[in-house]
């Protein structure tokens, strides 16, 4: 959407598709009028990052028109719309907190946190903008609402976990360590680091995506097929040709450098060996906090 | 080119380490809730797709919030759909252990990172004073969803059918300007109007297990003390439960000041007189005491698990948690944070 367009160049643009969206959404059994939805709309458009009569029109056409009506009539506090929400959404919103959280304590607190927020929309109104009005209808209410929870369990992580010590591991790890014995390892590990950085920005997005799924996070294919909504033998195949591409091209840039084979070898020894050494120097403060937050999250009480 | 043999683990070794570093370095502000929550449901077109992923694809903290609500997603749906909820891949050890051990790198080493909207965080910081940290209610989800699992949602809704309650009539909208407190309306409003639902006397739980959904198989009689006791076979009517500790009893409330009390094969439900106001949440010590809370500073206790009290109430603010530690000691939170908390049963409350 154009960002200079006001609300009433919006809708005068838009109309047609904006009178489609009300008399689907359903808006008018909650007592939403039409202008106060085409408000919610001209929000969600604002809030695009892309910029266009094209945006607004794709977003307008996959908005989730039901949901979004139900926000604007709570926002506006229709009693129905409070009664459906409450039934509707409450136990999900405390089903999802715990299995966000796998931990009962932060799961009530979670989901008792972002439902006084909900509930409590119009407590201070005048003072800031409501929970809700951050909801455009681009997903599901539901997914919306899971999404807040996850990200608020992450936060109250961070901030448990605040006054904790950082990994003080180096974080490049192929930087040149000051006292290499070997002049040689020097330089194989700044072409070999360089390789690689540059064999995985040339991937595309989702296939670089795939790869931190399934090396960076230790997930299955099964579980990135989920994720990514591929089945596990496309996720398989895809991982598989990644990595062949991404081999050939460090080592085109290897033998590019004048490199040969037993000396691209060695570029991975040195660099393997780099990193046993950095995280036996690192070994002291990062593991303690991962460690007890793995042990605190999995099994639990959630059996369900 | 000729492939150099023998190398494949330690590239892989090497692409793994190399992949975890560009997560601890960060790369640029994390989208925000909504273009997160949209990818989830697949609705974000190829460009914002495409940034999505570049950004996921450098972020541990984002994909392990993607996984967290997809597993959210998977297991609220199996506990609607009333199936029994069998262990699966996505709520697996090794997901949990993947999702939690990617939250925690982050969190250990990401701290200093501005990875949301800031505008959003505020309000999210303040909410977060309400939490009550009790875990009485999440215990009686839990029960909630077992019960859900053995009385089948079809025949919830066939009980639904013949119980007949009256909907409540379509309540008077709310003016926004004229209601401060609350999107809910008070209960003097549409509470106060809505016809007294008929007593129900005949059998028709489904009796599964040690629960009978839906009807008061045992306990039709009004309880002594003038309560009355009735079914609530509409599904949906509840916004909660607390269950003992040793999980013999649970305590469903919702609506309108209604309770039910779940004990092996028999339900009675219960309205306590004079209370109209929607009930938020609960908190049972034991078997035999409980506390709920909600709208417009309501406070009720049982201490026998059977006969309701109106207790004294420190504020007229909607109440949206309770930690009860026994029948006399509770704590309780109103929507705005304000805690109080007794200990002489609710004749006083103290500020907290």
């Amino acid at each position: 959407m154009a960002a200079a367009e006001t609300s009433e160049q919006f809708i005068a643009r838009h109309g047609a598709a904006i009178t489609q969206i009300y008399s689907r959404s359903g808006a008018a059994a909650y007592r939403v009028d039409p202008e106060a939805l085409a408000e919610a709309l001209y929000r969600g458009a604002c809030s695009l990052p892309e910029i266009g009569i094209h945006a607004a029109g794709r977003y307008l056409a996959s908005v989730h028109a039901e949901d979004l009506a139900l926000a604007c009539a709570l926002m506006l506090g229709d009693t129905a719309a409070w009664e459906e929400f409450m039934t509707r959404y409450r136990p999900a919103l405390y089903a999802a907190a715990r299995a966000i959280a796998r931990d009962e304590a932060r799961a009530r607190e979670l989901a008792d946190s972002l439902w006084a927020e909900l509930y409590g929309v119009r407590a201070d109104a005048d003072a800031r903008r409501p929970i809700l009005a951050y909801f455009h209808g681009r997903s599901s209410l539901k997914t919306w609402l899971h999404a807040v929870l996850a990200r608020r369990n992450v936060d109250m992580l961070r901030a448990q976990r605040r006054d904790e010590p950082l990994d003080n591991t180096n974080p490049r790890h192929l930087a040149i360590e000051p006292d290499l014995p070997n002049p040689d390892e020097a330089r194989y590990l700044a072409l070999i680091g360089a390789a690689l950085d540059d064999a995985l920005d040339a991937l595309k997005a989702r296939d670089r995506l795939r790869l931190a799924y399934h090396y960076a996070d230790g997930l299955t294919l099964k579980e990135i097929g989920a994720l990514m909504d591929e089945r596990e033998w496309t996720v398989s195949r895809r991982l598989k040709r990644t990595r062949e591409s991404m081999r050939k091209k460090i080592e085109r840039a290897l033998r590019a450098a004048g490199l040969g084979s037993e000396q691209i070898r060695q570029c991975y020894d040195y660099a393997l060996e780099g990193w046993s050494f950095r995280l036996k120097r690192g070994a002291s403060s990062a593991p303690p906090a991962v460690e007890t937050a793995m042990q605190q999250q999995p099994g639990s009480s959630f059996k369900g | 080119m000729a492939r150099i043999d023998g190398i494949g683990d330690r590239f892989e070794t090497l692409l793994a380490e190399r992949l975890r570093e560009r997560d601890r370095a960060g790369r640029g502000q994390c989208p925000e809730v909504t273009l997160i929550a949209a990818y989830c449901d697949r609705s974000l077109a190829g460009g914002e797709r495409d940034a999505v992923e570049r950004h996921l694809a450098g972020c541990a903290l984002c994909r392990a919030e993607l996984s967290s609500i997809t597993t959210a997603a998977h297991e609220t749906q199996a506990a609607r759909a009333g199936e029994p909820q069998l262990r699966r891949w996505w709520s697996s050890a090794s997901v949990g252990l993947a999702v939690a051990g990617s939250i925690a790198a982050v969190v250990a080493i990401g701290l200093g990172r501005d990875y949301y909207d800031q505008e959003a965080r505020a309000p999210a910081q303040l909410a977060m004073r309400t939490a009550d940290r009790g875990a009485g209610a999440i215990s009686g989800q839990t029960r909630e969803l077992a019960a859900r699992r053995i009385a089948p949602r079809a025949q919830m809704e066939a009980n639904a059918s013949v119980a007949a309650i009256p909907a409540a009539p379509p309540p008077a909208p709310v003016p926004f300007a004229k209601a401060p407190q609350g999107l809910l309306p008070r209960a003097t409003g549409s509470s106060a109007v809505r016809p007294k639902a008929p007593m129900m006397m005949a059998g028709m739980g489904v009796n599964a297990g040690n629960i009978v959904a839906g009807n008061a198989v045992g306990g039709a009689s009004a309880p002594s003390s003038g309560q009355q006791s009735r079914t609530f076979a509409r599904p949906g009517w509840a916004y909660g439960s607390a269950n003992s500790p040793d999980g013999a009893v649970t305590w469903k409330f919702g609506r309108h000041g209604t309770i039910e009390r779940f004990v092996t094969n028999a339900t009675t439900a219960t309205h306590v007189p004079g209370v109209t106001s929607d009930l938020l949440a609960g908190s049972a010590p034991s078997s035999s005491v409980c506390w709920i809370v909600g709208r417009g500073g309501t406070i009720l206790r049982t201490t026998d698990g059977i006969h309701w009290q109106k207790i004294g109430t420190p504020t007229s603010s909607d109440l949206v948690s309770v930690t009860a530690q026994g029948a006399d000691s509770a704590i309780v939170i109103d929507l705005n944070s304000h805690r109080y908390a007794t200990s002489d049963g609710g004749q006083t409350w103290q500020p907290q």
